[in-house]
């Protein structure tokens, strides 16, 4: 069982290959903002020669087209291969990842906040914050600010999560467009 | 020679669209998802939205055109893709999904300029007689170049200021036409007569051209009729623009025609569709005794299938691109 898990979310690009659940192959590239460059040959080098059974991808949010790009190369892996496809939030991935109920990470304008129960589900909605909304929200350091993956913890996690069908995968934005605040104002 | 199919997609902007065309120049199957309704709401394209919803159609959008063709991906023997220019979110989308396709499949990918693809939109159901003269409308580029074979292209003129499709949405604007801008004032201009007098825009022998003196021009003469309490007579200002404009558009290239000697002429982009300028630039071509060839409207417009004709060459010529290939915003022909 070939599992790709593919996450863009931000500045850093993570592919990660696990085969029954474990990591044999894995690529990392830190802070390339202009990924397009880098994120498929990244992927090709981790799955050039295997056969692949499972995409997992992290959906959001995070940089909208980072997400973006993340996600339309894994529904179509998954679309094209007919393989099923997983998503997980990067809030949901520090969650498992960091064992913390309090999880939050920067885009340098605000923070994503997400707070879960003890077993990893999360409690009410996620949110974007501004820096300083969170510096209130985390006067007491209750924040696991570290955004960490552990594919493996993450495979298991998702283990009874029900695949989606890949026409419908789509990115989980949380911060909103100028437009759509301009429609609320109205 | 053996037939080539060729699957391509564009999504440089607001319409998702995947087709297969064979050889260049027939079009085996065409999907074109539009989103002109949702941005119709916000009075323009929202590049943010548009990329989104490129991202959530995409798969399906080719789904469609594979079922129209009754083909597999495996059975095509390239994967074009625009890369420039465009907004850049939509770009990237079209050219990410291309990427897998290329890897999956094994097929060459296939990077194409979205400008060139409006001119290989003439390409479909016809043949391009060369050397040729391409007249290229659109929302971003008002240019006149010289074909003198595939892919060799040389500028005789261009805008110097905003292209003409660029004056249609200013000037909808102006005169409160809802988005799209450039089809209602053609539909407005059909009610009215070319009454008001508007400056030509550039009297000069050279090929270039200049629409912002135009546009400045009906934004005073709005501003002050309305100060004054006067009527704009909107079917009149519509109609006396687009004269003004589409005759500055025949004008060049009727001199071009004859100071070339050119027995084609081309007509490509967005304002190709246009049904006055249609009209003109057929009575310039038939006094020059030149051929004129205009897409059919479909391919007027964004839509992939041209993308599939503007790759062909490049498949021949196995001019192919790598899984680094990143999207640009800008670009020119040549």
């Amino acid at each position: 069982m070939n599992t790709l898990f593919i996450d863009t979310h931000l500045w850093d690009i993570i592919i990660v290959l696990l085969h029954d659940g474990l990591v044999v192959k894995k690529e990392e590239i830190k802070n390339k903002k202009n990924n397009s460059e880098y994120i498929f040959p990244s992927i090709v080098k981790v799955i050039d020669d295997i056969n692949l059974d499972e995409v997992i991808v992290v959906n959001g949010p995070g940089s909208f087209t980072g997400v973006r790009l993340g996600v339309t190369i894994a529904k179509t892996l998954a679309y094209t291969l007919n393989i099923p496809i997983k998503t997980i939030t990067a809030l949901e991935v520090m969650a498992i990842s960091n064992e913390k109920k309090h999880v939050a990470f920067s885009d340098n304008n605000g923070y994503y906040v997400g707070i879960f129960d003890n077993n990893k589900t999360l409690i009410g909605d996620y949110s974007y914050a501004s820096d300083e909304v969170f510096a209130k929200l985390n006067k007491d350091n209750t924040y696991s600010l570290d955004y960490n993956v552990d594919a493996e913890k993450i495979y298991e996690f998702l283990k009874t999560r029900e695949p989606e069908i890949a026409h419908q995968v789509k990115p989980v934005y949380i911060k909103k467009i100028g437009v759509e605040l301009d429609k609320k104002s109205n | 020679m053996k037939d080539v199919y060729i699957l391509a997609i564009e999504t440089s902007c607001d319409e998702t669209s995947i087709a297969i065309v064979k050889n260049g120049s027939e079009v085996i199957a065409i999907t074109i998802l539009t989103q002109m309704d949702t941005h119709a709401k916000f009075g323009g394209v929202v590049p943010e939205i548009a990329s989104r919803m490129h991202t959530e159609n995409i798969t399906m959008v080719l789904e469609d055109t594979l079922n129209k063709a009754h083909m597999s991906v495996a059975d095509v023997d390239a994967i074009a893709v625009t890369y420039k220019p465009g907004l850049l979110g939509s770009l990237l989308v079209g050219i990410e999904f291309a990427k897998v396709l290329s890897f999956i499949y094994n097929k060459p990918l296939i990077k194409v300029n979205h400008l060139i693809g409006h001119i290989y939109a003439n390409a479909i159901n016809n043949k391009l007689e060369f050397p040729l003269l391409a007249l290229v409308v659109s929302g971003g580029h008002t240019e006149l170049v010289i074909m003198k074979d595939d892919y060799d292209f040389e500028l005789l003129g261009s805008t110097l200021d905003d292209a003409i499709g660029e004056a249609y949405d200013k000037v909808a604007r102006i005169l409160n036409i809802p988005y799209p801008g450039g089809p209602g004032i053609e539909k407005l201009a059909l009610q009215g007569k070319p009454t008001y007098d508007l400056p030509k825009p550039v009297m000069d022998h050279t090929y270039n051209f200049s629409y912002s003196g135009l546009k400045s021009y009906i934004i005073n003469l709005v501003h002050n009729e309305t100060q004054r309490g006067n009527e704009i007579r909107q079917a009149d200002l519509a109609c006396s623009f687009q004269a003004t404009a589409v005759d500055e558009l025949a004008r060049k290239v009727d001199l071009a025609l004859k100071n070339t000697g050119i027995k084609h002429i081309i007509v490509a982009g967005g304002v190709s569709a246009n049904k006055y300028l249609r009209g003109e630039i057929q009575r310039i071509a038939e006094e020059n005794n030149a051929k004129l060839s205009i897409p059919e409207f479909i391919y007027c417009t964004d839509n992939a299938a041209m993308i599939g004709a503007a790759a062909y060459p490049l498949y021949l010529k196995h001019d192919f691109a790598d899984y680094s290939l990143n999207a640009e915003s800008s670009a020119n022909i040549c």
